[in-house]
């Protein structure tokens, strides 16, 4: 059960009253008891609050050391940020050999393609016309040094073949 | 230790416990009060010491530290709700054994006492007795108006004054009980 003045009470507990306001509040509490219980019993919440006690030195040191130690480590990049660092000379070594297998592996895959190939390509080089007769033309006797044989074909005269059949 | 580090050192070691106390009493549980304390902390190293009188460091922590811990509160009662959507076969019978151990260990009357506090009343309560803060100060880092925190510390301590003499009256009921059964 609350007096009109408990609230002023609990005011002059916090040193929240101008003065005059303050005496008239001490005169009043003075003199009601219903104010002098409330004022007891704030009071007394006020002691068990303040009483709590605080934690203890191990756990403040501890969590001191777990700030400054968080915060003095140098920060961890993740993996995809981090550069790699490489020698120089085995940087260079390293992507000479990627060169050169890039160049192997163009050069493996042109030599797998298949050849274009000539009906004459395989033939073996036909013999001189004076051997086969006078008659044979054939042009497909270019050696294989690339140069043409010249035949000279030799027709008989116009009576001459006639006559036969 | 760096000057920084040791200017830094000097406000945690002067600040720490009280902020612990403060936090504890808001919360109910030391753990977590102990978690937000270090995380205000932090967050000060990283702002930078230097940048704060140490006045306004103690106020900034406060602030700061009374947010977090709103913060936790809020997703204790999210938690709750969802505790209670889920079928009682189901639900664990701990959820939280540490925490129990803890209580148990504790069993504070005032953790009790502020537990049926609304949290802003509890923290202008805690501010004032523990901190002694004035109403000005008070208000000044809770963002609120004087005259408000004024009236929610004359609630406060009327409803603390009320849950004491309750448990206070069952706690006589119980050894008056106690003594008629052993008579």
């Amino acid at each position: 059960m609350n007096c009109e003045w408990t609230e002023k009470v609990s005011l002059l507990m916090d040193g929240e009253l101008m003065l005059e306001e303050a005496a008239k509040a001490s005169a009043h509490l003075a003199a009601c008891e219903t104010c002098q219980e409330a004022q007891a019993d704030f009071l007394q919440l006020r002691e068990l609050v303040q009483d709590y006690p605080a934690p203890g030195l191990f756990a403040q040191r501890r969590a001191l050391a777990s700030i400054l130690g968080a915060e003095s480590a140098p920060e961890r990049l993740p993996l995809w940020k981090r550069r790699i660092a490489v020698p120089a000379p085995i940087f260079a070594l390293l992507f000479g050999a990627v060169l050169m297998l890039g160049a192997l592996i163009v050069a493996s895959r042109f030599s797998s393609l298949p050849k274009p190939t000539s009906p004459l390509q395989n033939q073996p080089p036909r013999a001189n016309v004076a051997e086969d007769g006078p008659r044979s033309m054939d042009f497909s006797a270019f050696d294989r040094g690339g140069r043409a044989v010249i035949y000279v074909v030799r027709q008989p005269p116009t009576s001459e073949r006639k006559e036969k059949p | 230790m760096t000057p920084n580090h040791e200017k830094f050192a000097t406000l945690f070691n002067e600040l720490y416990p009280k902020l612990c106390r403060f936090l504890e009493c808001m919360l109910g549980e030391r753990s977590s009060a102990q978690d937000i304390a270090q995380e205000s902390f932090l967050q000060l190293y990283r702002f930078g010491t230097q940048r704060l009188p140490t006045e306004e460091a103690r106020f900034w922590l406060f602030r700061v530290a009374r947010n977090l811990a709103l913060n936790e509160l809020s997703k204790r009662q999210t938690r709750l709700k969802l505790l209670h959507l889920i079928p009682d076969p189901l639900r664990p019978e701990k959820p939280n054994p540490e925490a129990e151990l803890e209580h148990a260990e504790q069993s504070n009357l005032l953790w009790d006492l502020l537990q049926s506090l609304p949290e802003h009343q509890r923290a202008i309560l805690l501010l004032r007795e523990q901190e002694e803060l004035s109403y000005r100060e008070i208000a000044r880092l809770l963002d609120i108006s004087e005259s408000k925190v004024k009236v929610d510390i004359f609630r406060a301590r009327g409803a603390l004054r009320e849950e004491w003499a309750q448990r206070q009256g069952a706690a006589t009921n119980v050894e008056k009980h106690r003594r008629r059964n052993q008579v």
